[in-house]
């Protein structure tokens, strides 16, 4: 017997509610099976921030990660130069410059800061990393946004829809899934688990490979420049554009390192030269080349964990110089 | 368009809204609009083949009907057919038929240049190419009427659950109900819809995660012993089954949506009890058209026990043939066919003295046997369908025989060379015994089937727990490897 009107009517909007449940459902399993790790912790806990409270904010790669201190640097800050800042690292393990573009316009929705520092290594070419995990660790935990639809079909050749729906490549953990995976779930759990600074260092371990002559040689010298490709230029206008729309002054940080993917310092350095000479102008825009300043830093091994990232006594000079550069140079951003 | 890709699963529920929406004859030129749409999708060139194959075969049909003569309407029928075959010929044979003749020409001295056409095969070239086949000589034989609208008729051939993988279906079942009108039916959208779900599980959850097994096993078979080709060959037997059986459940499910009824292709093939019964059960849309198109026109069994066995012969060769252009799916044919022609000749001389000889204890054990024997008469064949070439197939039963060591399934090391955790292993093992109960149970129902009877909350935990199963457990996404629909390939 045929369906009356009336049943096939009750029947369309049962479907309807049967896959909006389903939907609810799948979003919730989604966060479930999503990787968690320190980036994902950090990126919520730059969300559960108050609006208009980070007034420095840090983005770039595993170096500014293990280099900056968000408290410290405020606290220094504060110590040193009277000025009262809260700062945010919002580094993501091996962020690119054209992840920073998208990152900063979904960053500024919610936040005013004065000062963005932009760590230098996310100038590194995409091709030397691994790409999935490049573009992943930026991706897979902002919520679905203008920005991020953007960037996925702008920078992800294949695989575009476990870009848009993370659970297709995540739904393998199915084995490992934790506790804190589904208390992830909770707002205010994951609240508890955030602090108002961002990324917290530790302790990390000392160098233990061989110590050559590499930190000898003059870096200060290096006079050379390496232009920026076209995708990367592209994303500094971007930023430029986005940090004068919103009434931001822009640092570009370099932190001294030896070699990372195929990339020496000295080659870094280059990558400096171009920046200093097409966007820092001094008022707006600045750079703190560390990398170049390796020689009078008295940088070595010493402040090595390993041959890209210092350790706990690199980090220190890297905070006293940041700390330095910014008070001498920057401290009225943050003088009403 | 693949229906286990992401654009499929999400233009699937428009296509279904917009045919319902659509009055009348809408819903037919939707259809047919949207099959073309799908088909493009995969490589768009070749809607102009699938085209000009539906119009020449839709042409011939009202040719034949035009005719006044029998002998034109051969013509006609005759004309259709080379064309048919020149077309699967060209884009499926011609490199098979070149390597052969330069291979037999080298053995016997004359060297042959080798001319190959670089020609991406169509997916699904063979079953369309069978489904217009079969139209013409239906209506030469005068089992269906001419259909005189192109609309009609292009939606038939070109149906998009079915086109690229079949069922073949027949113009008297399928062709018709595409002149019907069809309704939003509740029932059948759930049936269809947990049909789609049934089909899922068995390609995503069980036929991609055995894949990474036989892949890794048949394509470094020198580094396994004999053991483990066994074991690979047992698993690909589930593979194949779960992997087809998996796409025609979807197809038959996506139909049943939109009201059509497609004709079922599986029915537990590995429960068969002879090698006969076993192509009642396996395929049957295929082994139908190849019963009523070629076997019966040869002859059938209707002209003694030598014809019956050469028709069986040509009938399974040329089957072997149909499924690819490699001369081991001719051998895996023609083993069929020598089962059967084996088979017959036990029956006709061993029968009669069985059945006077019966006793109830016996046959418990003989039905046992019987399948046993069946189902590892039907894996030993699908070695060769699975190896690479003849020579792989014959290395690979000589390393069963030369180098079965049993104790090699303690090899941890080998093992783990196969691609799949423990984690997976235990996912595959469950799933496997859910496929065996299904199959074992399908004279009380099959579950799909079962699922409208539920009261409705029941009915939808059912469902989440099938969906969310499916979507957490299924082999695919970037961490896996998961493989394409084994019979896209032909």
């Amino acid at each position: 017997m045929e369906p009356t009107g009336k049943e096939k009517k009750v029947f369309v909007i049962r479907v309807v509610i049967f896959f909006a449940v389903f939907l609810c459902l799948f979003l919730v399993i989604n966060r479930v099976f999503l990787y968690k790790d320190n980036n994902f912790y950090n990126y919520v806990n730059y969300m559960s921030q108050p609006e208009e409270s980070i007034d420095i904010l840090v983005m770039g790669s595993s170096h500014s990660i293990d280099a900056v201190d968000s408290m410290e640097l405020g606290e220094a800050l504060e110590q040193e130069y009277g000025v009262h800042v809260s700062v945010f690292n919002m580094s993501i393990t091996s962020m690119r410059i054209e992840q920073i573009a998208y990152r900063l316009q979904e960053a500024v929705k919610n936040q005013s800061p004065k000062l963005l520092v932009i760590e230098t290594f996310s100038f590194a070419p995409m091709e030397l990393s691994n790409d999935e995990v490049v573009r992943r660790y930026a991706l897979d935990y902002m919520p679905l946004s203008t920005e991020k639809i953007k960037f996925i079909f702008e920078n992800v050749e294949e695989g575009k829809s476990s870009f848009f729906v993370p659970f297709i490549k995540y739904h393998t953990r199915w084995g490992e899934l934790e506790a804190d995976d589904f208390r992830a779930l909770s707002r205010k759990w994951l609240g508890s688990t955030s602090s108002s600074y961002g990324l917290r260092v530790g302790r990390k371990a000392d160098y233990e490979g061989e110590w050559d002559d590499y930190f000898l040689q003059d870096f200060s010298s290096i006079s050379g420049k390496i232009e920026i490709d076209g995708g990367q230029k592209e994303s500094v206008d971007s930023i430029l554009e986005t940090a004068e729309k919103n009434g931001i002054k822009v640092l570009f940080l370099s932190v001294p390192y030896k070699v990372q993917m195929s990339l020496p310092s000295t080659e870094l350095i280059q990558y400096n030269n171009y920046i200093r000479e097409n966007y820092v102008d001094g008022e707006n825009v600045f750079l703190l080349d560390m990398n170049a300043m390796m020689n009078s830093l008295g940088w070595g091994y010493e402040y090595m964990q390993d041959e890209g990232h210092v350790n706990d006594d690199g980090r220190k000079i890297v905070m006293k110089y940041l700390t330095e550069y910014i008070g001498e140079n920057l401290k009225n951003c943050f003088i009403n | 368009m693949e229906f286990n890709s992401l654009i499929f699963l999400l233009s699937f529920p428009l296509i279904v809204v917009l045919y319902y929406l659509l009055p009348g004859r809408g819903k037919t030129f939707w259809i047919f609009a949207a099959s073309c749409i799908f088909y493009m999708c995969w490589n768009y060139k070749y809607i102009f083949l699938l085209l000009s194959a539906t119009i020449v075969t839709y042409l011939a049909g009202i040719g034949m009907d035009k005719c006044r003569s029998q002998r034109q309407k051969k013509c006609i029928l005759t004309a259709c057919i080379l064309f048919s075959v020149w077309i699967l010929f060209l884009f499926k044979y011609f490199n098979m038929f070149m390597d052969t003749a330069v291979a037999l020409g080298g053995l016997a001295g004359i060297s042959i240049k080798k001319a190959g056409l670089d020609l991406l095969l169509p997916v699904g070239i063979s079953f369309y190419i069978f489904q217009t086949l079969g139209y013409v000589i239906d209506v030469y034989r005068g089992d269906v009427e001419a259909e005189k609208n192109f609309v009609n008729y292009g939606a038939f051939i070109t149906f998009f659950p079915q086109l690229v993988a079949g069922p073949i279906e027949r113009s008297g079942n399928l062709l018709k109900q595409m002149k019907e009108e069809h309704h939003l039916n509740p029932r059948e959208c759930v049936e269809g819809f947990s049909r789609m779900l049934w089909g899922y599980f068995q390609k995503v959850v069980i036929a991609d995660r055995i894949a990474v097994i036989v892949t890794a096993v048949y394509d470094d078979y020198m580094s396994y012993s004999g053991v483990y080709i066994v074991a690979a060959t047992v698993l690909f037997a589930f593979q194949i089954y779960c992997d087809f059986d998996g796409y025609t459940n979807i197809a038959i499910g996506a139909a049943k949506i939109l009201g059509f009824d497609l004709m079922t292709n599986f029915n537990a093939p590995y429960f068969a009890r002879s090698v006969a019964d076993f192509w009642h059960r396996w395929h049957i849309s295929l082994s139908s058209w190849f019963r009523d198109y070629l076997y019966i026109p040869l002859g059938g069994n209707r002209r003694g026990q030598r014809k019956k066995y050469r028709n069986l012969m040509i009938t399974f060769l040329v089957s072997g043939l149909w499924h690819g252009a490699n001369w081991t799916y001719v051998i895996w044919g023609g083993l069929h066919g020598a089962y059967q022609v084996m088979e017959n000749m036990w029956k006709n001389r061993f029968h009669d003295k069985r059945l006077s000889e019966k006793g109830k204890g016996n046959e418990k054990a003989a039905a046992f046997l019987q399948w046993i024997g069946t189902f590892l008469a039907v894996d030993f064949a699908w070695l060769f369908f699975r190896a690479a070439s003849v020579k792989d197939a014959f290395s690979m039963i000589g390393r069963i025989f030369g180098e079965f060591r049993i104790g090699d399934i303690l090899n941890r090391e080998m093992a783990v060379s196969l691609g799949l955790e423990m984690g997976n292993i235990i996912v595959l093992s469950i799933a496997l015994c859910i496929l065996f109960l299904s199959d074992f149970l399908k004279d009380k129902g099959r579950i799909y089937k079962k699922i409208w009877q539920l009261p409705i909350a029941l009915r939808w935990i059912v469902l989440y727990i099938a969906m969310f199963g499916i979507l957490i457990f299924g082999y695919y996404g970037p961490e896996y490897n998961a493989s394409q629909f084994i019979y896209f390939q032909f």
